[in-house]
């Protein structure tokens, strides 16, 4: 299964990258690590004109703490992120999450960049960085934006992120000091495309849930993140009752649809399932 | 097509090639750097087979572009090690079997090397986190598992300077508990593979490595609908591709090619190009040589097909009522029904009429395919001066059956010859190829050159010929007063896809141990098998007796739920008691020895099934469901041909004969070469041949090669399925053993002056009883055989040579009940043949 044919240009700077594309406009894209779009390309999938191989851009490749929040290079790769220093100390939850995405080789070459700008609705890091309340550096002719994570997924494969802009920082805001937080996946082999995942992170306050942030994906095309459940958390005592009601909320927001892979009821039971089991997690470890 | 000049450094050497921006890293090592260690298994991502090392860490070369790889470091399977000097990872996996195939195996070697550089002290949780992106189709994971764990230590002691023993033949102990009859010195020993040093090193040669000088590349352009009348094909574009040399449509082909070899009667006809009609999203369209295999599928892209889609037919169940435009193969009748058989054995309307209980269930047995992560492939030449083909194929049978691929060419049968490459793995999926190398050898005929056709992923998931079963059934089971089962019924609705090329062939199989290990005294099954628009099935697995084994299993469980049996009392009673064998099933199939019970209770106590019950009935308090399952089940191997027809009256082809060939030559000096007539599928032909032989010739193995013939040198050979090579070739090689033998013993019994029933083998010589020193070694006697006529007598038996070529039939093969024994059936593809509108066969 091969590609089609493209023309290919190794881009020398975040400059010249954002240059090759504007010259040459629709069908140019840019080349991170390639392990989504490459698949793609040999399933026929994607039929680009132009690659635009930022792959060879040290400089952003860095993962550092700064200003109180963790920096992350746009070619960062999933596996540099997980074994840096700073990404256990400022952000455990990215590593809890890690363990839900692809394989150690595909994380070797995939990056993080790459892979929320591809957002495939069943990718893990997406959801994540929303509840980390990260916000995503995009650079362009005109210059730099920064954009909160909630806005910059707009829809499946669909982000801020314009056709001569290149994404060149992802921020995330350390954790606070004693949250809890967790994030589970069902899928049907570890590694695959989550069927439903679920993630979590609060804070306790006297004895109250508070900073609650609440996701899932597989849930259906509306935004991950669920506000609604965050809501009734929100200052909330997290009892047995209380947590279990939050779960059904989930269910009765969620939409998912029938695939191959499993039918809504399967999925919604997977919701209710998971968001127990990440709230209950969540609300444990912060206990502590 | 623009190409550039591309650099990379690949285990230290720099390899250059000017090659388009889209070539994957994969091909880049492969064609290029010609290192063909690294394989190809699905190019998305999700094998891991084609995995290396990018700056030191793994990578899947499929998932990279050649060009991003220029200015860094690339580490193949080639790098680790070789034959006689293996790196202890490579070591460790031969010492613990951690391959069969060999071909996911350098992929895991490469990750097994990154991970173990980083967690030397791996659990085992450890590792198979750490191989979790690596598929094996073969070993079931435990083996390599046991090989990193293995390797971890060996890598340890290998940095605290102890010296590694490896030396190619070192015997570990053996692990037997039980010992055989007679002392045995190779045969049961835990010997390390002889397939393993080339296969660890990446030099096993599969389809895709072999290239010849001139060689094309062939696609395939495949149906998009399950079911459409082509209308018209316009290739004028493909053509015209920089790069195209021939493209091919289904008429073209059949100019000069004829249906594809089919074992049902009446046959279905299958083209290798579909020609007026697609039968299923897959069937190949068109075919296209081209200078590489990217141009090919660039140029099926542009062709042009206009179809007129039929109605699809998806559910057997509703495809064998439909007339009309749903019927696949109109030629052969307005149904879809391919055939429809009601077997019955013994007094089956009594039984029921006389059961105390009946049991009733519906049951689904769903299709699957092999997978195996090498997909079929060939590689043909044809000479036009001789009109002769040769091609290279990972297929099975070839010395059997695989002279009807010449049929299909329009050649005779000498005219072709087919040279094995080992495979990547099979499950029944290369038993016996016809498509794949029926493709390539007509494109290698119309363009003059050799044309290399290797499946990818997708055409061999969706084209294959050879997805497993497909069933439904509905099924009734009759017991009497004493609990015991006396008749069982079945109605089954079998979907076999869109062709037939082995007819109900799987049935045959099934029926052939359908009471499993039971005493039940009569059976009926009502076969309907019926035309859909998917992939046909072929070999797979168990061939159609896994799933009546399932049936079997889920109706016993079925009665016991029911009527509240215990389900291992029920199968206690109703088995086939030791002192009852040999034993006769209702279909007349013999059963020569069990001791059912035994294994059971065996089974039962390995599990600790007494405890785990316990554990179950505790935990239902508490509110949480264990799950236990018995099942107990014939596994009928070796098969005999007669399996296939014997209960087909109208069989196409009754053949008796499903024998193992070999050919064993001592050379001069005294080695041996063993050639196999059938091919390596991960199934250690070769280990078993070199522990055979050297077993009976009391030989040292490391003095034994094994090689595989083409048809051309081949003697008959049914090859590996069924589990039968292993006992197959046993025979034959234990005949050539003999024959050997008996020439060695002539020739000693001269030369020593003795007779030769004085004599013994021992250790590589001929000595005679008792007496010390007087002896000749194996390969003073084979220089004498190869060399001095005379210095022996003028009677024929002392002619030049010392070489055995045998073949071993089944020493008992049960035969049709009334069948039509020596009725002269001509071979079902090739007769005229009346369509039998609307009737069952």
């Amino acid at each position: 299964m091969k590609p089609s044919p493209f023309e290919y240009h190794r881009a020398s700077s975040i400059e010249d990258a954002i240059a090759a594309l504007a010259r040459h406009g629709e069908g140019a894209l840019l080349l991170a690590g390639g392990q989504s779009l490459i698949p793609m390309m040999n399933l026929g999938l994607a039929t680009p004109d132009l690659l635009v191989d930022v792959g060879n851009l040290s400089d952003l490749r860095y993962v550092r703490v700064q200003d109180g929040s963790l920096r992350i290079g746009a070619i960062a790769t999933h596996s540099a992120i997980m074994g840096a220093g700073p990404s256990a100390l400022a952000c455990p939850m990215l590593i809890v999450a890690y363990q839900s995405v692809a394989h150690h080789t595909i994380r070797n070459r995939g990056t993080l960049g790459g892979n929320i700008c591809h957002a495939d609705p069943a990718s893990e890091m997406p959801l994540v960085l929303m509840l980390l309340d990260a916000s995503m550096v995009i650079r362009g002719a005109r210059g730099e934006r920064v954009v909160t994570a909630d806005n910059f997924f707009i829809d499946a494969f669909e982000t801020q992120v314009g056709p001569a802009e290149m994404l060149t920082e992802i921020r995330i805001p350390a954790q606070a000091a004693g949250e809890g937080y967790a994030f589970e996946e069902m899928s049907q082999r570890k590694g695959d495309f989550a069927v439903v995942s679920a993630g979590c992170r609060l804070s306790m306050r006297e004895g109250r849930m508070t900073n609650v942030r609440f996701g899932l994906t597989g849930a259906g095309d509306r935004k991950r993140r669920m506000s609604v459940v965050e809501a009734r958390l929100e200052g909330a005592v997290p009892d047995d009752r209380v947590l279990t009601d939050a779960a059904e909320l989930a269910v009765v927001n969620a939409d998912p649809s029938d695939d191959i892979h499993a039918d809504v009821a399967y999925k919604l039971d997977l919701v209710r399932a998971l968001s127990r089991r990440v709230l209950t997690s969540a609300v444990q470890m912060a206990a502590k | 097509m623009t190409t550039q000049r591309v650099e990379l450094t690949i285990n230290g050497a720099t390899y250059s090639g000017q090659v388009e921006p889209r070539m994957l890293l994969s091909d880049f090592i492969r064609q290029v750097a010609r290192l063909t260690g690294t394989h190809v298994g699905c190019e998305h991502g999700v094998c891991g087979v084609c995995t290396v090392q990018i700056d030191g860490m793994t990578a899947r070369s499929c998932l990279t572009f050649a060009i991003q790889a220029e200015g860094h470091d690339i580490r193949t399977v080639e790098a680790l090690g070789k034959q006689g000097a293996l790196h202890p990872i490579q070591q460790a996996f031969w010492e613990k079997h951690g391959l069969q195939c060999g071909y996911c195996t350098p992929g895991m070697l490469m990750r097994a090397e990154e991970f173990l550089a980083s967690n030397p002290n791996p659990g085992r949780e450890d590792i198979i986190e750490a191989i979790s992106g690596n598929l094996c189709r073969c070993t079931g994971y435990q083996t390599i598992v046991d090989a990193i764990e293995h390797a971890a230590t060996l890598l340890k002691s290998q940095k605290a300077g102890r010296k590694m023993n490896d030396r190619a033949t070192r015997i570990p102990v053996s692990r037997q508990r039980e010992k055989p009859g007679q002392k045995t010195k190779w045969i049961g020993t835990d010997m390390k593979r002889v397939e393993d040093p080339r296969l660890l090193a990446g030099q096993g040669r599969y389809a895709d490595d072999v290239s010849l000088p001139g060689m094309l590349h062939a696609a395939t352009l495949s149906s998009p609908h399950a079911h459409a009348r082509i209308i018209s094909i316009d290739a004028s574009a493909a053509r015209a591709l920089p790069g195209v040399v021939a493209v091919m449509t289904g008429e073209g082909v059949a100019r000069s090619t004829g249906p594809l070899p089919c074992f049902s009667n009446p046959p279905v006809e299958q083209r290798c190009v579909a020609i007026d009609r697609v039968r299923h999203v897959g069937e190949p369209v068109a075919i296209i040589a081209a200078d590489s295999r990217y141009i090919a599928e660039d140029a099926a892209r542009l062709i042009e097909v206009e179809y007129e889609p039929l109605p699809p037919m998806n559910d057997p169940r509703k495809a064998m009522h439909v007339t009309g435009e749903g019927v696949l193969h109109p030629a052969r009748g307005d149904t879809n029904v391919a055939i429809h058989r009601k077997f019955s054995f013994g007094n089956v309307a009594g039984d029921f009429a006389r059961a105390k209980r009946v049991v009733k269930r519906s049951l689904r047995w769903s299709r699957s395919g092999a997978q195996p992560l090498e997909t079929c492939g060939a590689v043909s030449e044809h000479d036009s001066a001789t009109g002769k083909f040769t091609i290279h194929v990972n297929s099975s049978m070839y010395n059997y059956v695989g002279w009807l691929l010449a049929v299909t060419l329009g050649v005779p049968a000498h005219k072709l010859n087919i040279v094995p490459t080992i495979a990547g793995g099979s499950f029944g999926s290369k038993l016996f190829l016809h498509k794949v190398p029926v493709i390539s050898a007509v494109l290698a005929r119309e363009t003059g050159r050799p044309v290399k056709y290797i499946e990818d992923r997708a055409d061999n998931i969706l084209a294959c010929d050879h997805h497993g079963s497909d069933r439904f059934y509905d099924c009734e089971l009759a017991l009497d007063h004493d609990d015991m089962m006396i008749s069982m019924r079945c109605k089954v609705i079998d979907d076999y896809g869109a062709y037939f090329q082995f007819g109900i062939g799987h049935h045959g199989n099934a029926l052939s141990q359908i009471t499993g290990p039971y005493q039940i005294g009569s059976v009926e099954a009502d076969i309907t098998a019926v035309m859909t628009n998917k992939c046909q099935q072929g070999a797979y697995r168990g061939f159609g007796s896994e799933v009546s084994n399932y049936v079997m299993e889920r109706m016993v469980d079925a009665a016991c739920a029911e009527f509240d049996l215990d389900p291992v009392e029920f199968r206690r009673r109703n088995f086939i008691k030791p002192e009852q064998f040999p034993y006769f099933i209702p279909t007349g199939n013999l059963y020569d020895s069990g001791d059912y019970p035994a294994v059971l209770e065996r089974a039962l106590q390995m599990l600790d099934y007494d405890g785990w019950r316990k554990k179950q009935e505790q935990a239902r308090k508490e509110g949480r469901y264990i799950g236990i399952g018995l099942a107990t089940c014939q596994e009928r191997s070796v098969f005999s041909a007669t399996e296939f027809w014997m209960l087909n009256h109208e069989a196409g082809f009754a053949l008796t004969s499903s024998p193992e060939g070999v050919k064993v030559k001592i050379d001069p000096t005294g080695n041996a070469v063993i050639t196999l007539q059938a091919p390596f599928w991960g199934n250690s032909p070769e280990t078993m041949a070199t522990m055979l032989l050297a077993e009976h010739l009391t030989m040292d193995p490391a003095n034994i090669s094994v090689t595989y013939a083409d048809t051309d040198s081949g003697i008959a050979g049914t090859g590996p399925g069924g589990s039968r090579f292993t006992v197959m070739v046993a025979g034959a090689i234990v005949s050539a053993s003999q024959v050997i033998r008996k020439k060695l013993f002539l020739l000693a019994a001269h030369l020593l002056d003795a007779d030769p029933s004085d004599l013994e083998l021992f250790d590589g010589k001929i000595r005679v009883k008792g007496r010390q020193g007087v002896q000749k070694s194996i390969a003073d006697l084979a220089m004498m055989a190869h060399f001095f006529r005379l210095s022996f007598p003028e009677t024929p038996e002392f002619d030049t040579g010392l070489d055995a070529s045998c073949t071993y039939d089944h020493p008992l093969t049960t035969d049709a009940i009334g069948g039509p024994q020596g009725s002269g059936h001509l071979l079902s593809h090739h007769g005229p043949h009346v369509s039998h509108a609307g009737r069952g066969s």
